[in-house]
């Protein structure tokens, strides 16, 4: 398989470099999709993993990292374009978004030169799946609050504790865990950051059904584990800082293929606005509202790139952006559920069962990855300088 | 820009001249022609500073942000349409460019004419008024105040234009929509301030032993209204750049019709009066008792938000825009 997403980043013009892309995507993955047992499946796990895999084969990983790494060194603006047209060509997201979109920048920035040649490779080539442990049961707003300890042994750490909503645990071979190695420090103190090997005999995952019916998120159970030394990512005890940053180093694209996906669902749900009346005029309403809502995420999120690009720290801009994203996208398919009416008790179409999964899934958006509650603290608290509760 | 104005117009404007508004007056005026604020939008060889909406909608926004007791922004958009007429104009454009001349400004568009309102009216200020394409001069009027206690108004009445410029297709459309993207501008920017007093007295005031600001309920619902009043400020920025790059456009005789540059234009008024009301009125919830005197200043923010968010509505109003955002989807 030619790498041509790679030769493609060589053209000297933006332009030319989408319109590369989105020819070069669609016909991938129009292949990729047709040569599926029961054509395209965008929900289904094994599906987008093999769309991730058949994508980092043709160069479509790495775009960011430094070429030592066998990254494309691609500046944030050609990422971005990427980021989109990926999403525009109707691909779902991959399975590995965590050891792309977190660990590896993370590893770029914090690791040591052996760290990151035991794991930058196998995440280019998409062979090891990275899962983020973080929550758990007792620890969720709370993050600093984790429990989960490690021990100092010779030679490194056992590692006994309890995480939850890890997602695509049961498909990862790594995970990266933030473990309470000082118990008599301040809580944000005593945190370390590290690097797991999910094949180890301590380690049990159990996935979550949730209430679309699939189970994507897992509870995992750490047990005696022994981490090495070199499975440390910064200092000893430094793990807070590394967390933080962690989740920063998306901020310049993350949104990018979920705004794109709202307004192509915007323009799906535009389809069953019909009839004449009251009721036809407010669906127009709330339809045109989130139309809106959909200009101003795209502005947000053209701020965030640049803030990015110019290096600027991440700042709770980023905190609106997810609020505003979660809570339209769930009053979209709130609308799509109304307009869709009875038949959403047995869904038959596609299109059906797409919306109402899409609908279930999307009162997930305004609780993961900080819930719009934490948002809103941080906005007051960051934005407006308002008090800590 | 924005530095700049905010230093101006915190310096020479503060709350005290607002309040003040029935008798501002004309010393104000030449000192805000001095900034060269009225001439923004007119070219250069003209006399004016030659920039477009993206830099007006900054002083818009200063201009609500500071109550200012003059009608900036009615000038600033009727100035470049007096320039087509410049033969005839000469003298009145220099009296306005150098701040010998404010001008009061009628509100057009309604129904009834008796229903329309001079603002930033006084016997020294020529009224100016656009009927259809015409853009028609009346005699002043004094004004007095009303609601909104910092700007002078004086209710319209008929009389004989002094003056009369027929202005081309073109030229009206885009009056009408500088008018309207400057005063959401000018709107958000009031209700920004509004915010400004309610997260200062949030951080302040204690009860139960702690600042009413560290309460979740005041805090999320102060939130809620920065995000509503930045993404008006956002979508109010991505309008003017696209009226800009229509005039451009326009200018190098590439004359397609934008059909995104009036998208941008209602979706930006519509976020401006939902977002600026609500916060407006948040503002006044968030002072408490305070917040319903007529010594707190808070309300004469929310009086300036509520009389622009009335002339745009009156336009075009909420459930209009939605309905024109629909169709042009």
């Amino acid at each position: 398989m030619t790498q041509w997403i790679r030769e493609l980043a060589g053209i000297e013009d933006d332009a030319a470099f989408r319109a590369g892309l989105r020819e070069g995507l669609a016909r991938a993955y129009d292949e990729f999709s047709r040569a599926w047992p029961g054509g395209a499946a965008p929900r289904d796990l094994d599906f987008r993993r093999g769309w991730e895999n058949l994508l980092c084969e043709q160069g479509g990983a790495g775009l960011g990292w430094p070429r030592e790494y066998g990254g494309l060194a691609l500046p944030l603006t050609r990422q971005a374009i990427f980021h989109e047209e990926h999403a525009r060509c109707g691909a779902p997201l991959g399975v590995n978004l965590i050891g792309h979109g977190i660990l590896a920048p993370t590893l770029l920035h914090f690791g040591t030169e052996a760290q990151r040649a035991r794991f930058l490779p196998c995440i280019l080539s998409n062979q090891e799946v990275w899962c983020q442990g973080y929550s758990e049961p007792g620890s969720g707003s709370d993050l600093a609050s984790v429990r989960t300890r490690a021990e100092r042994v010779t030679g490194g750490w056992r590692l006994n504790g309890h995480k939850i909503w890890t997602s695509f645990a049961d498909r990862a071979q790594w995970c990266f865990v933030l473990a309470r190695t000082d118990p008599d420090a301040a809580k944000h103190r005593g945190l370390s950051f590290l690097l797991v090997s999910m094949q180890n005999a301590g380690v049990r995952v159990e996935p979550i059904r949730q209430l679309t019916g699939d189970a994507e998120f897992c509870e995992v159970f750490f047990e005696d584990v022994f981490v090495p030394e070199q499975a440390l990512v910064g200092a000893e005890h430094g793990g807070w800082r590394i967390a933080m940053a962690a989740a920063s180093f998306e901020r310049g694209t993350y949104f990018i293929p979920r705004l794109v996906r709202f307004s192509q669902e915007l323009q799906t749900v535009r389809q069953l606005v019909r009839g004449e009346g009251a009721q036809a005029a407010a669906w127009r309403q709330r339809w045109a509202r989130l139309a809106i809502d959909s200009h101003v995420l795209a502005l947000k999120s053209q701020r965030a790139l640049a803030a990015a690009e110019r290096g600027d720290p991440p700042g709770p801009e980023g905190s609106s952006t997810k609020v505003h994203w979660s809570e339209s996208h769930q009053r979209l398919l709130e609308l799509a559920m109304e307009l869709l009416g009875p038949s959403i008790s047995q869904p038959e179409t596609p299109l059906e069962r797409e919306l109402v999964h899409a609908y279930l899934w999307s009162r997930a958006e305004t609780i993961l990855a900080g819930t719009s509650e934490i948002q809103r603290n941080i906005i007051a608290e960051q934005m407006l300088g308002l008090p800590k509760g | 820009m924005r530095d700049a104005a905010e230093r101006f117009l915190a310096k020479r404007h503060p709350r005290t001249v607002a309040r003040q508004a029935g008798q501002a007056g004309e010393a104000l005026w030449h000192d805000i022609a001095e900034q060269g604020w009225p001439a923004m939008l007119v070219p250069e060889a003209q006399g004016g500073l030659g920039l477009g909406m993206r830099e007006a909608v900054i002083i818009a926004h200063a201009a609500g942000r500071h109550l200012l007791s003059v009608p900036l922004v009615a000038n600033m958009v009727v100035l470049p349409s007096l320039c087509t007429d410049h033969a005839r104009l000469q003298d009145e454009l220099a009296a306005i460019i150098s701040g010998e001349l404010c001008h009061a400004w009628a509100d057009n568009g309604l129904d009834r004419a008796e229903d329309a309102w001079i603002e930033g009216a006084a016997s020294l200020r020529p009224i100016w008024r656009l009927q259809g394409a015409d853009l028609q001069k009346f005699a002043p009027k004094p004004g007095g105040l009303g609601l909104d206690a910092t700007q002078a108004i004086a209710r319209w009445c008929d009389q004989e234009p002094q003056f009369q410029l027929t202005l081309q297709h073109d030229e009206v459309a885009r009056l009408i929509e500088r008018l309207r993207l400057l005063r959401a501008a000018e709107l958000t920017g009031a209700a920004t301030a509004a915010l400004d007093l309610a997260v200062e007295y949030a951080r302040e005031r204690e009860q139960f032993g702690r600042p009413i600001g560290a309460n979740q309920a005041v805090k999320h619902s102060l939130a809620d209204c920065w995000m509503a009043l930045d993404e008006a400020s956002l979508a109010i920025e991505a309008a003017a750049d696209e009226m800009d790059e229509k005039s451009m456009r326009t200018a190098s005789g590439r004359s397609e019709d934008s059909a995104s540059a009036a998208l941008a234009l209602d979706m930006a008024q519509w976020l401006a009066v939902d977002g600026g009301r609500r916060a407006a009125q948040r503002a006044v919830q968030t002072h408490g008792a305070l917040g319903i005197t007529w010594e707190c200043d808070v309300h004469l923010y929310l009086k300036r938000v509520l009389r622009l968010a009335a002339i745009l509505e009156a336009q075009c109003g909420q459930a209009d825009l939605l309905e024109k955002v629909w169709q042009q989807h």
